[in-house]
């Protein structure tokens, strides 16, 4: 589920993973200013899967937010999605079956301590294949000084046979952007050669 | 430039009380450890690991754990404002079975940035005896670069046979 864990998984498996070279570097975005939505849109015909790696934060004037992600402008009821979450000393699970976006993370927001950012990676498996695409989340949310501070794993699925072309990351709270700053790292795990 | 790319390892040959990365070189945009971890802390089976960041050792930590152990009980766990990270990973200790190692992935984004707080995520198992997994983060509270990263147990030593990866990755070559 971590950075780099598919690529040593590939090697292990004696695939193309044990070549450096598959696994690419597609893209980076730092904000320089607050943004509605980040896009990674390019044909990903080359690549298995996708990982994408967050490190942001949200501009609205409240504690915290939820960093959402939507597929190929895909805006309809189409994500389903599970999570285990911890809290302070709790744990908490929840699911839901049609929702219009995923979840990725929770966002530190503008009323949240100075310079804490959520950190985040996200796996999309087979982006290219005829099935619903699958993947996982990995995120913490650790604000200062707070027993609140969140830790999640998400289980997503896309309910989409579409190959993957477009991914939007946005705060969902709708009314505010991602905050300057924000770093989102887009990166590819090749396909074996055929 | 590789895109994923190893920086230092360290593979101890006999006991040692820690392990140091240091002059991390500043020209990656994320960082990734890989650790495989025991220790000989006398009557314990498990055990978090500690760590320091650029050897800072004021209350600048926080940590939050999510985790099971014995695969019966699932619960969450804050430690705020510790003078070193409480669980950056996992170590076994003697009173487990031989032969096991407790495995951790840190991943640590957007470490050389100045203007952000580092905030890591991990994950960390340990077996056998002392059966527990967590997924956790850490918050160093402050904004400068990590430079050198301090890894070590509560007290005595990691073990023999200890191994840790220190990992670059670039996504914009």
């Amino acid at each position: 589920m971590s950075l780099g864990s598919h690529r040593a998984l590939l090697a292990a498996a004696g695939g193309g993973g044990g070549d450096l070279a598959s696994y690419d570097g597609i893209a980076t975005t730092t904000l320089g200013s607050n943004q509605a939505t980040v896009t990674f849109a390019q044909d990903f015909s080359d690549y298995m899967d996708l990982v994408i790696v967050s490190y942001a934060r949200g501009a609205v004037a409240v504690l915290t937010a939820q960093l959402d992600m939507q597929l190929n402008n895909d805006t309809g009821s189409n994500y389903a999605k599970q999570r285990i979450e911890g809290t302070g000393s709790a744990v908490y699970a929840a699911n839901w079956a049609s929702s219009t976006s995923h979840m990725l993370g929770v966002l530190p927001c503008a009323n949240a301590t100075a310079n804490i950012f959520m950190s985040s990676v996200t796996t999309l498996f087979d982006v290219n294949s005829d099935k619903y695409k699958s993947g996982h989340s990995q995120a913490a949310c650790d604000l200062d000084g707070h027993t609140s501070g969140r830790v999640q794993i998400w289980g997503l699925s896309w309910k989409s046979t579409a190959a993957i072309t477009e991914i939007d990351l946005f705060d969902a709270t709708g009314s505010g952007d991602l905050a300057a700053g924000s770093m989102f790292s887009l990166f590819g795990l090749r396909r074996e050669p055929v | 430039m590789a895109v994923f790319e190893a920086i230092a390892t360290t593979y101890l040959e006999s006991t040692q009380a820690s392990v140091t990365f240091s002059s991390i070189p500043q020209t990656y945009e994320h960082l990734q450890l890989r650790i495989s971890a025991r220790g000989n802390i006398t009557g314990s089976a498990g055990h978090p690991m500690y760590m320091r960041i650029n050897g800072d050792t004021g209350s600048n930590y926080s940590n939050h754990t999510m985790q099971t152990y014995g695969g019966s009980s699932l619960n969450a766990d804050p430690y705020v404002n510790f003078a070193y990270v409480y669980q950056a990973g996992r170590v076994v200790m003697p009173n487990s079975n031989a032969g096991f190692y407790a495995a951790t992935i840190i991943d640590i984004l957007d470490y050389r940035n100045t203007n952000k707080n580092t905030t890591m995520t991990g994950f960390t198992e340990s077996l056998s005896a002392s059966e527990y997994l967590s997924f956790y983060s850490v918050l160093w509270n402050d904004t400068a670069a990590v430079t050198s990263i301090l890894l070590y147990p509560p007290s005595n030593d990691f073990v023999a046979d200890t191994t840790m990866t220190l990992y670059g990755l670039n996504s914009a070559n």
